[in-house]
């Protein structure tokens, strides 16, 4: 190793291209590849070289270091001193792509990515060692890696804790606090007396405010979804503004994928990124993989995924949730924009291309974009035929029409798009939330930030197995209601944050799926109560107007859902669906069976993660190529 | 500067509705002191005769009420605030909405197939001024509800055969289950606009069989839906799954005569034949002129949706004419109020098929429908 006064190498005698050729670590043909592709994305050759997966990004690096002559460090095998290490801090050394190693005899060693562009790290190095420094050339996910080992706590911290930190009110940390414990203790205990001492007329009190509720909630879906239905997103991204998109100015894109015990998806999972319609060199793609699932860790490896592929382990620890992992993910992201995908999605190939062409048209406060998700499997059986009907009428009808509306929007679970430094300012996700999206997009509208919606589907797996389904489901309406409490702490300032427009859209959504559940059995009891015993208990229960909302709830109500579920088929393109959406009622029955089951894990388990079995459609290779009808 | 811009279809359509109103309240509040002429003598005397009415000492805040037709379960939800439980002012109230709708409709539709504005406004004032609509708004029947229902049904069939917005059908569906809802009967011009909307469905996607199936499932659903809940309610309250039809058909209009003519099946036809169509020609010349000259020229042109358009209307037209002969339907007004809006449907339908030559057809209706207007304003002072 031989220390230069002058840390700066000097011009390149040989071109790179020449010396991996020479070297015979990629073939001519891969030469010319990357090169036409640099001359495209304007992406240099070595980026793109490990992005298609010619070279690694070990080799490369080493090159690199042959080129400049600068020496190399493989920094999984050297020792690095962490004392050194932590003279810069994590961000830094993320964003240079540099991390001090040792230092030994006045000199200190510091490993960076790019030996042509020294001056920046050289400048801030200066200022926390003025002695002699000697340049090492890694690859950068050595860094990563490096930085991620010597910064465990932080990193752990971060992800946990970042949330809590900036705004302990945002964080589900704890289910409930103590004023909304004595307040609903309060409203229980006046609920029992009242209930003994005046029965009638208490029971009455809550028949008027269900009913009022529910006929708020029906109208409000009513008009949202057929405003969605029957107009386009709001910032339309059309064939000409793809075309006219320079791939040579593409930001570089993230792309988190959370996986925990889902080795079967692994092959389906490659094969969707390799669609991609993005330059490959500009893709960090991030696996997200738990420290103690070491069977999708050897799967993962076994699959040589290209090189933009980094897999990063999360560290155990409670709560071992998806918002944990990619908070974890988040914070070496290095893209632009970043974004979540399952592991079993399949999104359209121009989906990124679209959702950059819309954050360009957007105005400055719009900082995600949310793609809409449909199932590829929907023809596997009658549950996945619903659970189809109803994420056709969500994502395709109601999300656009709240889009529409200017009111905040529950994210769905994938396939949210962010400005990646806009989700760090806000503290990432929520990690102790379970619909840790559906939060995420309260908060966003809460500090005045906005979401759209593009015109571009992600295909998911649905749900085919019963018993999962149900406790999916349980898993989405539990985190609606953590995410209505958490909001609800603070119920005057949320009114001032949100607004009156936004806060009623919260509750009518966030609020109210949960409620609709919990509540219909209650309203199906009664009314098969009224039909078999005629009792004058119930005429009582339903003095003329409130019998007219409920028998509207009843009657219109119900209709209105069945048929909004009949309607979005039609839009979404799947015309074999309609009939089926007409069984819609059935599925309901399964819903409040998970409603109730949240309530009753949100007192009980509130942070318990159940956790969705994937793989279940046993058609992994049969996804759709992009194609909205999908596989029939 | 003169803008280019046009103005949004729904401010438009907004401001007729708002004008319908005022003109109906007008007419309706100043009917009986206004003053002795014969316009107001006849104003006067159907306010007075035709008053229709569910009052509210019949309401029943059950189940039953569901056995009722739709003007009766809104007039029951009206008078649970005390202000409509006097001088008919619920169903007042209802007439003047619905009746008023259908301009704010009528105003919409006509800018929605590319016709000028002016169009719309004469379209709306040739509604307005029409004696019949004012009858069956001024005699708070369930008419105008019929009418906005129809109204609404037939406009977006014109909507889907012209520009293939899937929407339409939803409303196409919405539309049909009301009116039945509003009035049973209704279901005879109904049938024929979604038989023509699934036509079109299925040779818009012929390879895809689903599509014209989910079409239908999008059209049918509230229809049926409001069918079961109708047969519903009336057999478990009453054992009889047509009680609400009955109650439909109880002579509510009091001036209404039951003719019970019950020839043998040669001489129904000859008056379903004859007989009907000279009533409807003299009932409305303006809409049996313009029905057959569209049918005439679309046969000549081979553009069958204007064809089939017309005889959509005809057909239950002469059914409800002749039903009404043998006596199993009462209701007197509502094909008379329906022709001027069908005259003016068939006016759309031609200019949404002709779009470059669309004067030829709106000039030559709006002159015929006016005339006709007028020389029935004549008959009544």
């Amino acid at each position: 190793m031989t220390v230069t006064s002058d840390p700066f190498p000097a011009p390149p005698t040989q071109r790179l291209g020449d010396i991996l050729l020479a070297q015979s670590l990629i073939s001519q043909q891969e030469l010319q590849y990357a090169l036409e592709a640099q001359n495209n994305s304007g992406e240099r050759l070595g980026q793109i070289l490990v992005s298609s997966g010619a070279i690694n990004r070990l080799a490369l690096s080493e090159m690199l270091a042959r080129q400049c002559g600068l020496p190399h460090i493989d920094l999984r095998r050297q020792q690095v001193h962490p004392n050194t290490a932590k003279l810069l801090s994590p961000t830094i050394c993320r964003n240079l792509g540099c991390i001090p190693v040792r230092e030994s005899a006045g000199t200190l060693e510091v490993a960076v990515v790019d030996p042509w562009n020294l001056k920046p790290v050289h400048e801030h190095i200066k200022s926390i060692h003025p002695g002699k420094i000697q340049y090492m050339v890694t690859s950068e996910f050595d860094i990563e890696w490096t930085t991620r080992a010597i910064f465990h706590d932080t990193y752990l911290n971060e992800s946990i804790w970042g949330l809590f930190y900036r705004n302990p009110q945002e964080c589900a940390n704890v289910p409930f606090t103590r004023l909304q414990i004595v307040t609903m203790v309060i409203i229980a205990l006046f609920f029992i007396i009242s209930l003994m001492t005046a029965p009638y007329p208490t029971l009455l009190v809550l028949n008027i405010a269900a009913a009022l509720v529910y006929l708020g909630i029906s109208i409000f879906r009513f008009v949202i979804a057929l405003s969605g239905a029957s107009r386009q997103e709001l910032i339309h991204v059309r064939e000409d503004d793809l075309q006219a998109l320079d791939e040579s100015r593409l930001p570089i894109y993230t792309i988190l994928i959370p996986v925990f015990r889902e080795k079967e998806v692994l092959p389906v999972l490659m094969q969707s990124l390799g669609k991609i319609d993005y330059p490959a060199s500009k893709l960090d793609i991030k696996l997200l993989l738990e420290e103690v699932d070491q069977e999708t860790r050897e799967a993962a490896i076994k699959i040589n995924p290209p090189g933009n592929v980094e897999f990063i382990t999360i560290p155990d620890s409670q709560p071992r949730t998806k918002p944990k992992a990619c908070n974890y993910g988040l914070i070496s992201a290095r893209g632009k924009y970043l974004v979540i995908f399952d592991a079993e999605d399949k999104p359209e190939p121009d989906q990124l291309k679209k959702v950059v062409c819309t954050f360009q048209k957007g105005e400055d406060d719009l900082i995600c974009v949310q793609a809409k998700l449909n199932y590829y499997n929907r023809n596997q059986n009658l549950l996945t035929r619903w659970f189809t009907c109803e994420y056709s009428n969500w994502f395709d009808m109601i999300l656009p029409g709240l889009n529409r509306a200017g009111l905040p929007i529950p994210l769905g679970g994938t396939s949210n798009h962010f400005i990646t430094e806009k989700l760090r300012e806000l503290g990432g996700w929520d990690p102790f939330n379970v619909t840790e999206d559906a939060d995420l997009g309260i908060r966003m509208y809460k500090h005045d930030y906005r979401t759209a919606i593009v015109d571009s589907t992600t295909y998911e797996e649905a749900n085919s197995k019963l018993w999962n389904w149900i406790r999916q489901r349980t898993r989405w309406i539990k985190g609606y209601m953590q995410t209505w409490f958490v909001n609800m702490r603070r119920p005057l300032k949320l009114l001032k944050e949100l607004g009156l427009k936004g806060i009623l859209g919260m509750h009518l959504t966030i609020g109210g799926t949960p409620f609709l559940f919990i509540i219909n059995p209650i309203f199906w009891f009664l009314t098969t109560m009224s039909f078999v015993f005629d009792t004058n208990m119930l005429s009582e229960l339903f003095p003329p107007i409130i019998f007219f909302i409920s028998a509207f709830n009843l009657i219109v109500g119900n209709f209105v859902f069945v048929y909004l579920n009949v309607i979005s088929t039609f839009r979404r393109g799947y015309y074999e669906l309609g009939k089926y959406a007409l069984l819609s009622p059935v599925y309901w029955v399964l819903m409040s069976f998970a409603a109730w089951r949240a309530l009753w894990q949100l007192i009980s388990k509130p942070f318990y993660w159940e956790k969705t079995t994937h793989g279940l459609s046993g058609q992994p290779g049969s996804a759709p190529d992009g194609h909205p009808g999908g596989s029939a | 500067m003169k803008s280019n811009k046009r103005p949004p279809a729904i401010k438009q359509a907004a401001l007729a509705f708002l004008i319908a109103v005022l003109f109906f309240t007008f007419i309706r509040f100043t009917a009986r002191t206004c003053g002795f002429s014969q316009l107001c003598t006849w104003l006067d005397q159907n306010v007075q005769n035709n008053i229709a009415d569910f009052p509210p000492s019949q309401v029943d805040y059950d189940s039953r009420i569901f056995l009722r037709p739709l003007q009766h379960i809104l007039q029951a939800f009206l008078y649970i605030i005390p202000f409509f439980r006097t001088s008919h002012l619920a169903s007042l109230f209802l007439s003047i909405l619905f009746a008023s709708l259908t301009a704010g409709l009528i105003m919409r539709a006509v800018q929605h197939v590319g016709l000028p504005i002016i169009v719309g406004w004469l379209s709306v004032l040739l509604y307005l001024s029409d004696p019949t609509i004012i009858e069956s708004v001024i005699s708070a029947s369930g008419v105008p509800i019929l009418i906005f229902f129809l109204t609404m049904t037939f406009i977006h069939l014109i909507t889907w055969q012209d520009k293939r917005y899937w929407l339409a059908l939803v409303w196409i569906g919405l539309g049909t289950a009301v009116a039945v809802l509003t009035q049973f009967n209704a279901v005879f011009f109904l049938i024929l606009p979604v038989l023509a909307a699934l036509v079109i469905a299925y040779r818009e996607n012929p390879e895809n069989p689903n599509y014209a199936d989910n079409a239908l499932w999008i059209m049918v659903t509230p229809l049926v839906y409001v069918f079961f809940v109708r047969f519903f309610f009336s057999f478990t309250l009453a054992s009889d799954p047509f009680v609400f039809y009955q109650l439909e058909n109880e002579p509510i209009l009091v001036g209404v005569v039951k003719q019970m003519i019950q020839p043998p099946i040669l001489p129904r036809l000859n008056i379903l034949l004859r007989g009907q169509l000279t009533v409807l020609w003299l009932t409305n010349p303006s809409f049996v002129v313009l029905s057959a000259v569209t049918f005439v020229i679309a046969l000549i042109k081979r553009k069958g949706f204007p064809a089939v358009f017309a005889l959509m209307i005809w057909i239950p037209l002469l059914i409800l004419a002749f039903s009404r002969q043998i006596g199993t339907y009462t209701e007197t007004t509502v094909k008379a109020s329906f022709l001027c809006v069908s005259a003016l449907l068939i006016m759309l339908v031609n200019a949404a098929q002709w779009k470059k030559y669309h004067w030829l057809f709106f000039i030559p209706a709006i002159i015929l429908i006016a005339s006709w207007n007028f020389f029935q304003w004549l008959q009544v002072v």
